[in-house]
């Protein structure tokens, strides 16, 4: 194919990568309930403190007088609201779902803050209602403690909601667990997470962060479509595995450091980091349609790892909660989950991609064409990205700020003196067994 | 090849180095007596999201928060005249549909709730004409959500103050009769500075502006200033207790022309009572039930030391006096809202001055101004009759305003400020 043609090819299709319409935007939902709790392990008993909105109480029916709760003729229903949350709010010890040996329960003005900190919550909930308190119907909490009694604070506790199930995600839990010797953490769970384990064992963290680190991968289409760039000019089986060694070495590098709360913390970090990752999505596409010099791709893999890996990081972040003690374990479980679903990825799309540029899309045009088809996508990624980027608060310098951005450039240049270190080695046991990567290539 | 590797680690040391030593590095702190180190705010121009069904508000008289973070907004639109001008093609408003008068938003922007009664009078009600609103205070203005989530609405054409359910289905309080004010012999509703019969009724009001109710008891404090100038207090079951405050320009009194004098009634965590002195640019701050005090209101009623006076731009609004001897803006001064930041200290106080339209941050306990934001226009973050302010749980403020400017604007906060240490010390 003569160079005209293919340069004919390749602003054609470039051309139609930044036309066309942009992706929807996805649908929120406003309305928004929180139930707050303080979930305490002691040596023989085990504290359940939860605070609920009142309208998530209109089948207790609480007694009123006009529009004001009836508090001297409330206990009977406040009894039924504590019945009611030891059925849909279960505390289990190593699968054995306990039973309150004592629960109390009182309502609340929805001024009160007492749920700041648990002592207080706790002397809060003892309390009688100040005399002369009123509170309108729907216009306030119920504030419960209940006491389980437990075989021994080193069990397996789980917990779970069914409140108000119909409000799916939007009925959101807010837990802070205080067990007994341990810093306390705190996670959301809602009755559409299941039975969360409150102090996992290590290989149930484990489990359960692989089948997340995969997931992630499966669903993350622009890291999916990074992945495909990279391959798409039909490697050599070295050269793959040279590139995608080094986007994993370096999205575990920043992966890492984004779950110690080395990453910047503004609101700017993650739009810029989507808008990144997009860009590197156009980026690697038009240098597969300009047909550059292949052999460094895999350094520039591991450059545009370091941000994949920041992206990668907010999967993990919001599930964190769930790792327990098990931050380490639950960390690398991760990175294991995103390397195994990328190799599952890779081993469903080499073939294919082989396939494709065999029998459809033969040669240059074909590279053209894929990546064409990229970098369209890539582009209108790139441009929603950008937008909301260049809407938020940008950083001011600061010195906490520099030092952030000193210690990523000291790691990177480790890491990138680590890796080149090894690589010579490689190189210099194997330099008659690398064939080129023009070689490699078709055409 | 060895220069090359000397580079490396010359630029790995320096990197090395730059991290220590800015991470320990500690500016050092502001001196003593200079005020806390303030916030800083930007606008959020997506906040909130579009309103339904062509949905326009008209003035915004009045911007609170409740105990979820929710805020709620009291406009004017559905007001006789309250949607001709602006958005209207010749003076017509032919797409616009005027806003039900209270609107709740969730934190995200997003309206969840809306409502209020539009009717307006089709014949006389007390001295109120028709096209006055028939159920809601006529001239719709100021809003306190208390703490029982109630939503209360003042009224500055009008002779009562409202109390609703939080979702505005029931009145379940109303103090003072519409139509009536306390402007005797008449009752007409309007300035009563030179009427020492005035200013005084124990169940009538005379254009209120705003309302604040104590969580420890439920009192009920009323800025009593459009057209009378006390503050009025009354209990939870509205009977009045006391008042304070007249017609004049001394510490104690209110600015005696029309117009929100005071503008402004708001408690603080510190116990004390914080009152807008709209046309003397400044803040008067009270006991809750103040001992100095004496009849010496223009009708003989009661006038109350403050226990400190806190300028904000003084002779914005005064004039013609000895300090400020040029020309001011008279009612439109400098002293119109105010709120503070959410840590338990309250360490700063935000104070929404329409006459210079700039939202100032004091700190509070020292009465200092630290900064502002704000100039007049009507692009984003730009103020036109900036009239109201609050604040939420995290300290991100949200701005009505009224007459040219007729919106409302979410200010987010970006930290820094000093008060979210002093949260931390807790």
């Amino acid at each position: 194919m003569s160079d005209r043609w293919i340069r004919l090819v390749a602003a054609f299709s470039f051309g139609c990568a930044l036309l066309g319409p942009a992706p929807a935007r996805s649908h929120e939902f406003s309305l928004e309930s929180v139930m707050n709790a303080f979930v305490v392990i002691e040596p023989r008993e085990a504290h359940l403190v939860i605070r609920l909105p009142l309208h998530l109480l209109r089948t207790i029916d609480l007694p009123v007088t006009g529009r004001e709760l009836d508090l001297a003729n409330a206990e009977p229903a406040i009894q039924r609201a504590l019945a009611a949350l030891a059925r849909e709010i279960t505390l289990s010890e190593d699968g054995r779902r306990l039973v309150p040996s004592s629960a109390i329960g009182r309502l609340s003005l929805p001024s009160d803050r007492s749920f700041d900190r648990y002592e207080e919550a706790v002397a809060h909930v003892a309390r009688p209602v100040a005399p002369g308190t009123v509170i309108y119907a729907d216009q306030g909490y119920l504030d419960a403690h209940l006491t389980y009694a437990i075989a021994q604070p080193t069990s397996e506790f789980t917990i779970r909601t069914t409140v108000a199930p119909e409000l799916k995600d939007y009925l959101k839990l807010a837990i802070r667990y205080m067990p007994l010797g341990e810093k306390s953490r705190a996670m959301v769970i809602t009755s559409r997470s299941g039975t969360v384990a409150l102090n996992p064992t290590w290989y149930q963290a484990a489990a359960g962060f692989v089948a997340l680190g995969i997931a992630h991968i499966l669903s993350g289409i622009d890291h999916l479509l990074f992945l495909l760039c990279l391959v798409i000019p039909a490697l050599g089986w070295r050269q793959v595995v040279a590139i995608v060694t080094a986007f994993t070495v370096a999205h575990s590098f920043t992966l890492l450091g984004s779950a110690y709360g080395l990453a910047p913390a503004g609101a700017w970090f993650p739009p810029f980091v989507e808008t990144a990752i997009a860009a590197s999505i156009v980026y690697m596409a038009l240098e597969n349609i300009v047909g550059t010099d292949f052999r460094r791709r895999w350094l520039i893999a591991g450059l545009f790892g370091l941000v994949h890996g920041f992206g990668f990081s907010y999967g993990l972040q919001q599930n964190l909660q769930f790792a327990g003690q098990h931050l380490l374990v639950s960390l690398f479980s991760f990175n294991l989950g995103i390397e195994i679903g990328q190799l599952a990825v890779l081993a469903v799309m080499l073939p294919a991609l082989a396939v494709l540029r065999r029998y459809v899309l033969p040669g240059r045009v074909g590279v053209i064409i894929l990546s064409a088809i990229a970098a369209h996508t890539g582009w209108h990624w790139m441009i929603e990205r950008g937008t909301v980027l260049w809407q938020v608060d940008w950083p001011r310098p600061s010195g906490a700020g520099l030092a952030v951005l000193a210690w990523w450039v000291f790691g990177v240049l480790l890491v990138a003196g680590g890796v080149r270190l090894i690589a010579r080695r490689v190189r210099v046991a194997h330099r008659s067994a690398l064939p080129s990567l023009e070689k490699a290539l078709p055409d | 090849m060895k220069s090359k590797w000397y580079v490396y680690i010359g630029t790995l040391a320096l990197a090395l180095a730059l991290a220590v030593g800015l991470g320990t590095w500690t500016p050092a702190t502001q001196a003593d007596g200079k005020g806390a180190k303030p916030p800083t705010y930007q606008v959020d121009p997506f906040w909130p999201k579009p309103l339904p069904d062509n949905w326009v508000t008209g003035e915004v008289a009045g911007t609170c928060v409740d105990s979820g973070d929710h805020v709620f907004i009291v406009t004017r639109g559905f007001q006789t005249g309250g949607l001709v001008s602006p958005e209207g093609v010749a003076g017509q408003p032919v797409k616009s549909k005027a806003s039900p008068p209270a609107i709740e938003f969730d934190r995200k922007g997003n309206v969840v709730n809306a409502w209020g009664d539009p009717s307006l009078n089709t014949v006389p009600q007390g001295t109120l004409g028709v096209g006055t609103n028939a159920v809601l205070p006529n001239g719709i203005h100021g809003c306190f959500v208390d703490y029982q989530d109630n939503v209360w609405i003042g009224g500055n054409g009008d002779g009562v103050v409202q109390k609703y359910s939080h979702d505005g289905q029931h009145l379940l309080m109303q103090i003072g009769t519409k139509g009536v004010c306390d402007n005797p012999p008449a009752n007409t509703c309007g300035n009563s500075g030179a009427n020492p019969a005035a200013n005084q009724s124990k169940t009538m009001l005379n254009q209120p502006a705003d309302i604040a109710v104590d969580p420890s008891n439920g009192d009920i404090y009323i800025a009593d200033g459009y057209g009378n100038h006390r503050v009025v207090v009354f209990d939870k079951n509205g009977n009045f207790l006391r008042q304070w405050g007249s017609a004049g320009t001394g510490p104690g009194f209110f600015q005696p022309g029309d117009g929100g004098h005071p503008h402004c009634v708001v408690l603080g965590a510190d116990g004390l009572v914080y009152t807008c002195d709209r046309g003397s640019d400044r803040i008067q701050v009270f006991e809750k039930n103040p001992k100095s005090c004496t009849n010496t209101g223009v009708g003989g009623e009661r006038v109350c030391l403050p226990v400190k006076i806190i300028p904000v731009v003084p002779c914005t609004g005064a004039s013609g006096t000895a300090v400020c001897p040029g020309t001011g803006l008279g009612t439109a001064g400098s002293a119109w809202d105010l709120d503070f930041s959410p840590d338990k200290r309250q360490t700063f106080m935000f104070e929404a001055d329409g006459g210079n339209e700039v939202l100032w941050i004091f700190d509070r306990a020292l009465g200092k101004i630290l900064s502002g934001f704000g100039r007049p226009g009507h692009m984003a973050g730009d103020f036109t009759f900036l009239h109201t302010v609050a604040a939420d749980s995290k300290g991100n403020l949200f701005l009505g305003e009224t007459v040219g400017g007729r919106r409302f604007q979410k200010f987010v906060k970006r930290g820094d400020g000093d008060d979210d240490d002093h949260d931390k010390d807790k």
